[in-house]
């Protein structure tokens, strides 16, 4: 890619990013406040309606909000670094660091994401009959997928971390 | 024990200037400035190597311990 390129697909991806930080707090908000757009269906583990749901069903529903919180965090580290492009320095100290933090964010939300699905569906259907409670355990192709390319991006963003601190010790011999 | 550069003292005692040693040795006045007083981590023995030829000396005349 030529370095001119760069600063013009960096700023698209800066504006998309920053449209993607406004946009995970606005839909969660939006379906909480208008349940008649269906956003928020838990009718795999409960039947009970939205007005009679219990705590543990609330708390069930934010537990699964954990691994878009750390999704949001690494959008945001992401949002960061498209800024640092824009300028035209890709090799610039700060790159390295914030890669390694946008890899560690989406390797916890991915895993996170794994962790979360038998805590959520035990609290949501714990207000269910005797009998109809579930555990559910999720695990599919495109999960493992997730945590391998952000394990990928953090190992990445690691050596990159080491790359940058040891040309600046580089810088000091002379 | 700490290092201390001597480097001023020997450019004194040859009689070169900053810039025409940094101009021989291929570094800019600069970085020659940072070594003379000693604000750097390390000598490249390569830069050591070009300095002694060029002052004529050896790198005891320009390292001290102290």
């Amino acid at each position: 890619m030529s370095e001119t390129r760069l600063p013009k697909i960096a700023t698209a991806l800066h504006a998309l990013s920053i449209v993607a930080l406004a946009l995970f707090p606005a839909l969660f908000l939006l379906a909480l406040s208008l349940p008649a757009l269906g956003m928020l269906d838990i009718s795999d583990f409960t039947d009970i309606p939205r007005d009679e749901w219990p705590v543990m069903t609330w708390i069930g529903l934010f537990v699964g909000l954990i691994p878009a919180v750390f999704l949001w965090l690494a959008v945001n580290a992401m949002r960061r670094l498209f800024a640092l492009y824009q300028k035209g320095d890709p090799l610039a100290p700060q790159a390295g660091p914030l890669i390694k933090s946008i890899g560690s964010n989406l390797f916890i939300s991915a895993l996170a994401a794994i962790a979360v699905v038998p805590v959520q569906s035990g609290l949501m259907s714990l207000a269910n009959p005797v009998g109809e409670r579930q555990i559910s355990v999720s695990l599919n192709s495109s999960t493992l997928g997730f945590v391998l390319v952000s394990g990928l991006l953090l190992l990445i963003g690691w050596s990159m971390s080491e790359a940058t601190r040891l040309a600046a010790e580089n810088k000091e011999f002379i | 024990m700490e290092i201390i550069v001597r480097l001023d003292v020997m450019m004194a005692r040859r009689k070169v200037r900053g810039r025409d040693l940094a101009a021989q040795i291929g570094i800019t006045e600069q970085n020659l400035s940072l070594l003379k007083s000693g604000k750097v981590k390390g000598i490249r023995f390569e830069t050591l190597a070009k300095i002694c030829a060029a002052l004529d000396c050896q790198p005891a005349d320009l390292l001290e311990a102290v």
